[in-house]
């Protein structure tokens, strides 16, 4: 299983080392630098800035230096907030940048997998009950309607009419300020685990291992929490390793419709003030983030697939 | 003696071609076609609209400022006075504009990219869908930003870049689907009767993709209503005056104590929405009628 989990590890660096690669040089070959445009610089100034900004060099050398920042953790300096660190914006002292986002991330699929995987499986196991109908019907709304339709409504009917919860903001991370944004996300990805345990269930229900354990007499019981469990959970967990990442980005829209300091202020002012850097640094987190969890779900695949373990 | 097919019936047995029965079965599917009759009815009002109505959708009136709905104003007016049902339908027009062209671009390049794989095989398929994993690990809406912030800030070019990114799934799909086709019996007995190559492309593996494409279609535009959407409350794509949904629904979460500023751009969004996913539904079961 470790040899495994090595193997998973090390496939995976030729991907991120890709996309970084893809990155950069998307960002270093388009014509014009971050630096002309807004207002003149006299020549000296902008000579100054190069330097600090390594522009002047060679862009292969340009390459190996943000690489090698890179595996010393330090994503550069801001182009905006001009000499500011961007390790220091995104990961503030007072936990704000990142850290929002991925406890808005986690918080949601802490809740959205067991609930999502409770509801489906119950929904599974009474097909074409009331309980199932809904459980479908919900897959349908929540999948074609996105949290920035959601969101807002959420806001104009819970917070603004019913004054039950805050409107926005963080307040100091606690829950009420929590309550609203995390819940939208719950209600955007609980569904779709919802739905992919039912099918799952239904599946394992009606293969032939489950009717044999039936044919021997064994009891519901020991049939659904000894052999169905295990098969049923494994597309439940394929799925998680995608939705990851669509989670992460979710919380990005959430905290631009909840107003909340994570990353989604730090992609809107780097957007507008083509701070080239902190786009790059948001990117290759995201995606470093995405790999992270897409590992953890293949190894735990694995130690749950009695097909691979041996 | 010789065996000789001139004198036996070849002819296929008389049915229905494939998609007059696909298309009766989904004229059969009830939700599937009212979906189809509220996407038409939608982008109808959306072209003819703002071209029929009396005011225009960037008209202020600073008399008339946060109206609530009425028989003037059918959805109200906006902090600027202007006419929200107007916008709402001009929104819906760009919005639509956005989407459809997005989709056109992700179906011609998904197919392109998934079939040559596809049939081409070997070492240029391996490379090819290696290509689509490396994409597939960058968080979408970021990388969207990325290419929106380095192309700058344009309606074309926002939807290019959503459009760069977005055919990665088509790709997948339509190669796993030729694949798939390449290797079934009835192409292998196609073959070995020695129908030509470009015939069991023409007769066999393209109405076979077709299936697929069209479903997918129906699943990619409003997909793209939504990135569009999402890309606006980042502050990127349709700017003022011009307006999207995207955008009315950012200003309406803005200013919430005049609900109808939500609610109306929002309830269009929904509708639209839920239509094309009813419509997706209705095309697979028709396509598919296992």
């Amino acid at each position: 299983m470790l040899k495994f989990a090595i193997k998973r590890i090390l496939v995976s660096v030729p991907t991120l080392l890709a996309i970084i690669t893809l990155v950069f040089f998307l960002v270093h070959i388009t014509p014009g630098n971050p630096f002309d445009g807004e207002r003149a610089l006299s020549p000296e100034a902008l000579k100054s800035l190069m330097e600090q900004y390594r522009l002047d060099l060679p862009i292969w050398q340009q390459y190996l230096l943000y690489l090698n920042d890179l595996i010393h953790g330090n994503f550069g300096i801001s182009m905006k907030y001009l000499g500011q660190s961007i390790n220091g914006l995104l990961f503030p002292d007072n936990m704000g940048g990142f850290w929002v986002t991925l406890r808005i991330s986690l918080y949601t699929m802490i809740v959205a997998v067991p609930i999502g995987i409770l509801f489906g499986a119950y929904a599974g196991l009474h097909k074409n009950s009331w309980f199932d109908k809904i459980v479908v019907a919900g897959n349908i709304f929540f999948t074609a309607v996105p949290t920035m339709v959601t969101g807002p409504l959420a806001v104009l009917i819970l917070a603004v009419t019913l004054r039950l919860f805050p409107a926005g903001g963080w307040g100091d991370g606690d829950f009420m300020h929590l309550f609203l944004p995390v819940s939208v996300l719950i209600f955007a990805y609980a569904p779709t685990i919802a739905f992919v345990t039912r099918g799952s269930v239904i599946d394992v229900l009606s293969s032939n291992y489950i009717r044999t354990a039936r044919a021997k007499g064994l009891p519901t019981k020991s049939i659904l929490f000894k052999h169905a469990i295990r098969p049923t959970l494994l597309p439940v967990i394929s799925l998680l390793g995608p939705m990851f990442a669509g989670v992460l980005v979710g919380a990005v829209v959430t905290e631009q419709i909840f107003t909340l300091p994570g990353i989604g202020v730090l992609t809107t002012n780097a957007a507008t003030n083509r701070d080239y850097n902190m786009i790059m640094a948001i990117t290759i987190l995201g995606s470093t983030l995405t790999i992270i969890f897409n590992i953890i779900v293949d190894i735990l695949y694995m130690v749950l697939d009695p097909k691979i373990k041996q | 003696m010789v065996f000789s097919t001139k004198n036996m019936d070849l002819a296929a047995p008389k049915t229905k071609g494939f998609w007059m029965s696909v298309f009766g079965r989904l004229a059969k599917n009830k939700l599937a076609m009212t979906s189809l009759f509220i996407i038409v009815t939608l982008t109808l009002m959306c072209i003819f609209v703002p071209m029929l109505s009396s005011v225009s959708y960037d008209k202020t009136d600073w008399g008339q400022i946060l109206q609530t709905p009425s028989g003037e104003h059918f959805f109200g007016t906006d902090s600027l006075g202007r006419d929200l049902f107007v916008r709402c339908f001009i929104g819906g027009r760009i919005t639509f504009e956005i989407a459809f062209a997005a989709a056109f671009v992700v179906l011609l390049v998904g197919i392109f990219y998934g079939a040559t794989a596809g049939y081409v095989g070997g070492k240029l398929d391996t490379i090819m869908m290696r290509l689509v994993d490396v994409l597939y690990g960058i968080p979408f809406l970021f990388f969207c930003i990325l290419l929106i912030t380095l192309f700058g800030n344009s309606m074309a070019l926002s939807f290019v870049a959503i459009a760069a990114i977005s055919w990665l799934d088509m790709s997948r799909i339509v190669r796993g689907q030729t694949l798939s086709i390449k290797h079934k019996e009835y192409v292998e007995a196609a073959l070995i009767s020695g129908v030509s190559n470009f015939k069991i492309i023409t007769r066999h593996v393209i109405p076979n993709l077709l299936g697929v494409v069209i479903v997918y279609a129906a699943l990619t535009v409003p997909n793209m209503i939504v990135l569009s959407a999402v890309l606006s409350f980042f502050g990127l794509g349709v700017t003022e005056p011009m307006t999207s949904w995207g955008l009315l629904i950012s200003d309406g979460a803005q200013n919430m104590d005049a609900w109808w500023l939500l609610l109306f751009p929002a309830g269009l969004m929904i509708i639209t929405l839920l239509s094309f996913a009813f419509l997706a539904n209705g095309l697979r079961d028709a396509l598919d009628p296992r």
